[in-house]
């Protein structure tokens, strides 16, 4: 499985946790069974509107399979799921390593769309 | 019949007494029509047609490319072309977005399938009222809509050459500010007399210079210890203030209660009327 992280900057497991899923800098893709981790720059952040399509756009080029944020805006939201990806909800976690170990613990909750969908 | 001229209303910022103006002048005024192309926040009906809601209403559209599944490929060049992300491609079906699409139409040209068609969706209304003696029209952008400019060229095919015509416009320097100017013989500004206002005011003189439009500034809320502020900047820079509604709680008051203060106090309908003719002078000699 890809996992996907928003992340402020090309890095590893230690570095942090964007807080915009559609601005993001980068995107972390965890592969779950290897634990390898890959960077993707987030291209869609520089377009003049609708950065939340063009990052789901570009979490579903790369193949992704999960997809983790604060927050997804309704048309991110409608736009992975159209795709089949899961999305869920962080809260807490600050860095990468976090996420991914709370993924792995089952501690991610399914996000819903929506402004403010991240309760 | 004398040959009328249409005005143009502007202000850097809202809130700085354009409605004011705009309202009161058309009031004061014979065989007149009265244009609110603030789309985004039109208030003049508050003071000339509070109904303005339950009356005649006509919509302004505009194109949302839809894809027709049968014959897309998913060659992904609209995706690809979309500079608004507006477009997704997932599991080889093209998504929609119609809030962010800007339609540009260029998703639908550079199809090789024929497989995109447009469908309209409103962007917004226009609302008309007539008064015995004004003629009354409001431009509306709907709610998350953005693209105000439609609006105000549909809302300009409504102009009767034959009145006297003023358009509130929409604030600031943009694209809908001088989709609302143009085309207008002359232009006020009305302006606060605080460094805010003289701010402002410096912003939209540099793009009425630009555009190359006759205007003049009026000053709202003038008070004497503070006009000095734009009267010396305007002086240096030889631009007429044809205009000082004084700072007064009366004019306040009306306002806040929707009360046009032409209405209300003594003197101003000839005020404005004169104010009118020397404008109209002014841009007939131009
Ligand atoms: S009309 Fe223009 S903005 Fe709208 S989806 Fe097509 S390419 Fe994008
Ligand atoms: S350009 Fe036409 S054929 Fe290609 S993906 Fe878009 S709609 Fe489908």
């Amino acid at each position: 499985m890809k996992l996907v992280i928003p992340a402020v900057a090309e890095g590893n497991m230690e570095t942090e946790v964007h807080d915009n899923f559609g601005r993001a800098t980068f995107f972390a893709f965890i592969d779950t069974e290897t634990e390898e981790i890959d960077f993707v720059e987030n291209t869609a952040a520089k377009k003049s509107s609708g950065a939340g399509v063009g990052a789901a756009q570009l979490c579903a080029d790369n193949e992704a399979d999960i997809v983790t944020a604060y927050h997804f805006g309704p048309k991110a939201f409608k736009a992975l799921t159209a795709a089949g990806i899961e999305v869920l909800d962080l809260n807490e976690q600050k860095l990468i390593k976090e996420v991914y170990s709370d993924y792995k613990a089952g501690k991610l909750a399914e996000a819903e769309a929506g402004p403010g969908g991240h309760h | 019949m004398a040959e009328e001229i249409s005005l143009s209303i502007l202000s850097g910022k809202g809130g700085t007494g354009k409605t004011t103006l705009a309202v009161n002048l058309a009031l004061a005024l014979e065989n007149v029509q009265l244009l609110d192309a603030d789309v985004e926040e039109p208030n003049d009906y508050l003071f000339i047609s509070p109904e303005i809601e339950s009356k005649e209403t006509e919509s302004v559209m505009r194109l949302i490319p839809e894809v027709n599944d049968d014959k897309c490929t998913a060659c992904r060049k609209c995706v690809d072309f979309c500079e608004y992300n507006a477009l997704a491609m997932m599991l080889d079906n093209v998504l929609v977005f119609e809030e962010v699409c800007h339609s540009c139409g260029g998703c639908k040209i550079v199809c090789p399938e024929d497989a995109i068609t447009e469908k309209e969706k409103e962007l917004g209304k226009l609302r008309h009222d007539s008064l015995s003696n004004l003629d009354f029209w409001q431009g509306e952008l709907n709610t998350k809509e953005e693209k105000a400019v439609p609006v105000i060229e549909k809302l300009k095919t409504k102009i009767d050459r034959d009145k006297k015509v003023i358009i509130d416009s929409p604030p600031g320097t943009t694209c809908p500010t001088i989709e609302a100017i143009t085309d207008t013989d002359f232009t006020i500004v009305v302006t606060e007399p605080s460094p805010f206002g003289l701010h402002d005011l410096k912003m939209v003189i540099e793009m009425l210079n630009e555009i190359e439009q006759p205007f003049a500034v009026v000053i709202n809320r003038a008070e004497a210890d503070s006009d000095y502020l734009i009267e010396d900047y305007c002086q240096e820079e030889g631009i007429k203030i044809i205009l000082k509604i004084p700072f007064s709680r009366k004019i306040a008051e009306l306002y806040s209660e929707g009360i046009p203060f032409v209405d209300k106090l003594e003197g101003w309908d000839e005020k404005l009327q004169q104010l009118y003719q020397e404008i109209r002078e002014e841009a007939l000699k131009q």
